[in-house]
């Protein structure tokens, strides 16, 4: 029978779910007091081992020696960055090119740059001379010289720092890049070439703008990379952070604090690229999302609603969000 | 006829060893609405492709306004052009897509004046008056601020139509404009090219709308298999065909 049927998948009493109760969850209570006892022990470790010795610590932290090896080691991160995305675009270019030869010779690129070490790389630029003792601009295959350089004066710890750092970064930036213009809809640059423009043009104006939404996430990773591996050079004697730490602990033997304030001056530049890259992260989010002007991080906190991912709900929205049309 | 904006003969194309087209010759007036219709894979889409040399061809020429964009002729001989010459040859066609293809980075706006402005050196605030005019005959005067995601197919397809007479076209390609779009949102992209039509623009479109090509079309070409099997007035190809081909395939659209 029907009603009886129903009466019996009736719960019998109806209760407000707002007094419905949570079970306890054990597994949740042991995860976190093992984690509550590491930190703990992590900071007894940390403020009661009298070796890291902290008064050493903040007495060289900002010492002019160490602030200056700082500069040396952000300016040696950011021209070999600046260079290597440089090249890294003409490389991706190159390797997207229905030009065979030039497509091949990216790739070779790549791979070579991809596949040694940059400790190596370092090493191998440093000791150029003994490959080419001089290096000169003429005329090839045994035409006349017109400028002689030696290749010793030419390849100081700097430029073999700039060149292995550079050519490195250059071979990563290419492959970012490349998947960049690749994520870009073909419809984008079919459009622009319809419509009359140059390819590069289509490049410049409609291809990578976008691609860059999809570029910066890797290469904050690029960017935080090279602030590390830029303390490699100091194998070439170039005084970067890392070297620099290490000649004051070679003549005080204060081995871990002075390694201590390099990791603090690490995690400070990194944490603000960080933050940086989330900015410029939102400001290529163009036509993404309708909030525009505040990075994620910030917006969380100011927003109480979460975003919503994809335009389709936002297009309901966005008339109450986006600015007015002008008037 | 001196008032010929396209003239195709002969147009053969192929992909690999399938051949798409195989030899179709045409002409388009002066604001003479063209509509092509057919089934998936006659050729139609290529052909209008081939028109601004989005694709290349095998044999044959089509030319808009007397220049067959793709090439040019140099003491008598015909080059392949440079893709420089190639880009000023196109200025002039506007296209509209089945994907809309709006530049996703832009506003509405700039989306409007980017050609203009950076190819065609219109003055700025030149480019901008006629934009606003464009959206206001598209219906979306209070979208300009927008970009391309937070609108609706429908609109985004109207802009991309404002955006192609924003390059005061000769002649606009349309390839199956309303394909990508929900059934209820066909209705405002389709009203807004009836009216193009009306404004005595020189049209080639390509859909699989019937109704479109009975009320706006001054001529219908109907494709299949890479041939043109019959062209002419609407109403003697889609009410009285001569070809069984077209007979059946029209069949499938006739109202139950």
């Amino acid at each position: 029978m029907r009603s009886d049927t129903q009466a019996s998948f009736t719960p019998r009493l109806h209760m407000d779910v707002a007094d419905a109760r949570t079970h306890i969850r054990w597994g949740q209570w042991v995860a976190r007091i093992i984690v509550f006892l590491v930190i703990v022990w992590l900071a007894q470790f940390l403020f009661t081992n009298p070796n890291f010795e902290w008064g050493t610590v903040w007495a060289w932290f900002n010492a002019p020696s160490i602030i200056k090896a700082l500069w040396t080691t952000l300016w040696l991160a950011f021209v070999s960055m600046v260079l290597g995305t440089v090249l890294g675009v003409v490389l991706a270019v190159a390797r997207m090119s229905h030009n065979g030869l030039l497509n091949a010779a990216a790739g070779v690129y790549i791979w070579f740059f991809r596949g040694t070490p940059l400790l190596v790389q370092l090493i191998f630029w440093f000791n150029m001379a003994a490959l080419l003792p001089q290096i000169s601009i003429g005329i090839p295959f045994g035409g006349p010289q017109l400028i002689i350089w030696s290749t010793n004066d030419l390849i100081t710890p700097l430029t073999a720092a700039l060149l292995g750092l550079a050519l490195n970064e250059a071979a990563y930036m290419a492959e970012v890049i490349r998947g960049g213009l690749l994520s870009v809809d073909p419809g984008q640059r079919e459009a622009a070439r319809a419509y009359g423009m140059s390819s590069g043009q289509s490049l410049i104006r409609v291809v990578l703008p976008q691609a860059m939404r999809s570029i910066i996430p890797p290469t904050g990773n690029q960017l935080i990379n090279i602030v590390k591996a830029t303390s490699q050079v100091s194998v070439i004697a170039m005084s970067d952070l890392l070297y620099t730490v290490q000649s004051v602990y070679n003549r005080t033997f204060e081995t871990i604090p002075l390694l201590l304030v390099a990791v603090i001056w690490y995690l400070i530049v990194t944490s603000i690229l960080n933050v940086a890259q989330s900015f410029i992260e939102d400001h290529y989010a163009r036509g993404h999302n309708s909030e525009q002007g505040l990075p994620a991080l910030l917006r969380k906190l100011t927003s109480k609603h979460r975003r919503k991912p994809g335009g389709a709900q936002a297009a309901d929205h966005s008339q109450a969000r986006t600015k007015g049309p002008e008037k | 006829m001196s008032d010929t904006v396209v003239t195709a003969s002969n147009v053969h194309k192929n992909f690999g060893d399938l051949e798409v087209l195989k030899g179709v010759s045409f002409d388009v007036h002066k604001g003479e609405v063209v509509v092509i219709l057919g089934p998936s894979g006659s050729g139609k889409s290529t052909l209008l492709r081939c028109i601004n040399h989005l694709e290349d061809m095998e044999t044959g020429s089509i030319a808009v306004n007397g220049v067959q964009i793709g090439f040019e002729t140099k003491k008598g001989d015909l080059y392949r052009a440079k893709d420089a010459t190639i880009a000023r040859q196109r200025r002039k066609v506007g296209m509209v897509f089945q994907q809309f293809n709006l530049f996703q980075h832009m506003t509405v706006m700039e989306n409007l004046i980017e050609v203009p402005v950076r190819l065609h050196r219109v003055p700025r605030d030149k480019a901008v008056t006629r934009a606003r005019d464009l959206l206001r005959q598209v219906g979306l005067d209070d979208r300009e601020t927008s970009y391309p995601r937070q609108l609706s197919g429908g609109q985004q397809q109207r802009v991309a139509i404002a955006r192609a007479l924003a390059i005061n076209p000769d002649l606009l390609l349309f390839d199956e404009p309303t394909s990508a779009l929900d059934p209820e949102l066909v209705g405002e992209v389709l009203a807004t090219m009836r009216g193009l039509a009306d404004a005595g623009h020189t049209m080639i479109v390509v859909t699989h709308e019937i109704s479109f090509a009975r009320q706006a079309a001054d001529t219908v070409i109907f494709m299949d298999g890479g041939h043109i099997i019959e062209q002419g007035a609407p109403e003697n190809v889609l009410e009285s065909p001569k070809h069984e081909r077209t007979r059946e395939f029209l069949k499938r659209f006739l109202p139950v």
